[in-house]
């Protein structure tokens, strides 16, 4: 089916007409996707962005049980994040969409504040190292690397030695799906005795009921996860990091100091409580199906997550990319502000 | 029915007598009287349009000179701001000129002499703005899809 760009332009000049007009919905989190003004000048510049975050669906329910959370009675409770680390654990393995074979031995939880924090954290301890990554990979990484001078180049650029560093989304960032060279990525790390950090931020959002990944290898020191891409808490900044064994890096030393955010931790802790880790998956999966016939997108394996041609020429064109030169994930769309918005997209003659 | 907002600032009277105007959109006169920092009227505008206003009473005894000949008093005003449709014309309102007995000041919001500040415009005005914009600066070439794309959605918004 061919891709209705027409249509992409017009929904997402809709969706910043009716933020601006305060008739979305749900209406978005961050000022780069709210105009302030009702002018056409800035209806017009964050239209461009509409669909470029990787952030969770914004869905009522969650969104109502969220306002209802009193976070506060956390900071009360010192054994808050041990509570969430554990917990974690015990939501994803009882997940049957995938199987993690070996998550078992990542029993050392470690709770971060969001999975920036774990990637800072994975950086400070690997700085004498060189960092490899992905085309395609979440932009932040280079863009802190450049600013710090870190020394990094991308995995296509030359083989994996073991002065290397690997960070991989799975699913990949760009596609929503395994990247095609994971199976490779491993192998080298492996043989070249390469630490590789295996991101599934995403995971919780596939859609595929087999999902299968090997983690029993030794390169595989970390892994982890974070709620950001999966329930609208991602302004809270929840994350965690597991590994096989403790890693005495600033954040675990922040924890066992017991000084984690008790709020975040809470929060966390009832949203996993109260949702499976496929929630949105589940539910959305039919909405992804039919938002990408609507539009002539091709649906991904996580579940706000569609492929197509981008819809303007910013964010594709050398200097125009959002906020960084090395954010290239302008064929990705996520399809949550369509989700959120039936109503106001129905109103409009976009729903059909 | 196009609305119009004037906004006028140093308004200069001499004595009891204060500026008057009167504009006129492709020829017919829209408002007469006191300039006032605000003016607002509707007026049915063209594709093509000619705005005017014209500063029409104004005469030689309105500027007081002192002894060097320098000015002391003087009947004027200036024009700040032109909001056509709810939309402020911004900088294209210096693409215009100020016509007087002497000839043609172009870019002059300062109603001086007698004369007429004369300004054209296309409607809608949003689809001018961007297009001139762009023939000035050549640097927004999908301005009419983005135009076409903005008023679709408005539309279905609104049910027009």
């Amino acid at each position: 089916m061919e891709q209705d760009t027409q249509k992409i332009n017009e929904i997402a000049y809709a969706l910043m007409i009716g933020s601006a007009r305060d008739e979305l919905d749900i209406p978005g989190e961050y000022i780069w996707n709210i105009p302030e003004k009702n002018n056409v000048e800035e209806i017009r510049a964050k239209s461009r962005s509409v669909f470029s975050s990787g952030n969770s669906i914004k869905d009522k329910q969650v969104l109502q049980f969220i306002q209802g959370i009193n976070a506060v009675q956390y900071l009360k409770d010192p054994w808050i994040s041990k509570k969430f680390e554990e917990y974690f654990h015990e939501w994803v393995s009882a997940c049957t969409r995938f199987n993690l074979k070996g998550f078992d031995q990542f029993k050392e939880g470690c709770f971060a504040q969001g999975s920036q924090e774990y990637f800072l954290n994975f950086y400070l301890r690997n700085r004498t190292k060189r960092f490899r990554i992905h085309r395609g990979e979440y932009w932040w990484h280079m863009e802190v690397w450049k600013n710090l001078g870190m020394e990094w180049t991308y995995i296509d650029e030359g083989d994996i030695t073991s002065n290397d560093v690997v960070i991989v989304s799975t699913p990949f960032a760009l596609t929503g799906k395994v990247h095609k060279d994971l199976e490779n990525t491993i192998t080298l790390c492996e043989k070249h005795n390469a630490e590789l950090m295996l991101d599934f931020i995403y995971l919780p959002n596939l859609t595929s009921e087999n999902f299968e990944i090997d983690l029993n290898y030794e390169c595989i020191k970390t892994i982890s996860f974070s709620l950001s891409k999966t329930f609208p808490v991602q302004n809270a900044k929840i994350a965690i990091r597991f590994s096989r064994k403790k890693i005495n890096d600033p954040i675990q030393i922040s924890n066992d100091e017991n000084v984690a955010n008790r709020l975040s931790c809470g929060i966390g802790l009832e949203v996993m409580q109260k949702f499976e880790i496929d929630y949105m998956a589940k539910k959305y999966y039919s909405q992804q199906i039919h938002w990408c016939n609507v539009l002539g997108l091709t649906p991904t394996d996580v579940v706000h997550f569609a492929n197509g041609a981008p819809y303007t020429r910013f964010g594709r064109t050398v200097g125009q990319e959002f906020f960084s030169e090395f954010n290239n994930q302008h064929t990705r769309y996520n399809l949550g502000p369509l989700f959120e918005n039936t109503n106001f997209l129905k109103k409009a003659g976009y729903y059909e | 029915m196009t609305r119009f907002e004037f906004y006028f600032k140093n308004i200069n009277n001499i004595g009891a007598k204060i500026p008057q105007i009167e504009i006129r959109l492709n020829d017919s006169t829209i408002y007469t009287g006191q300039v006032k920092n605000q003016i607002v009227t509707e007026a049915m505008t063209m594709g093509q349009n000619k705005l005017e206003i014209a500063f029409v009473n104004k005469v030689n005894r309105d500027t007081i000179v002192n002894a060097h000949g320098d000015i002391v008093k003087d009947l004027n005003f200036e024009l700040d701001r032109v909001v056509i449709d709810h939309r402020d014309i911004e900088h294209l309102i210096w693409d215009s000129h100020y016509r007087h007995a002497g000839g043609k000041i172009d870019g002059c919001l300062f109603f001086g002499p007698l004369g007429s500040f004369i300004l054209e415009f296309e409607t809608p005005v949003l689809k001018w703005m961007l297009k001139t914009n762009h023939e000035k600066n050549n640097n927004d070439p999908e301005w009419e899809e983005d135009y076409n794309y903005y008023t679709e959605a408005w539309n279905k918004i609104h049910k027009k």
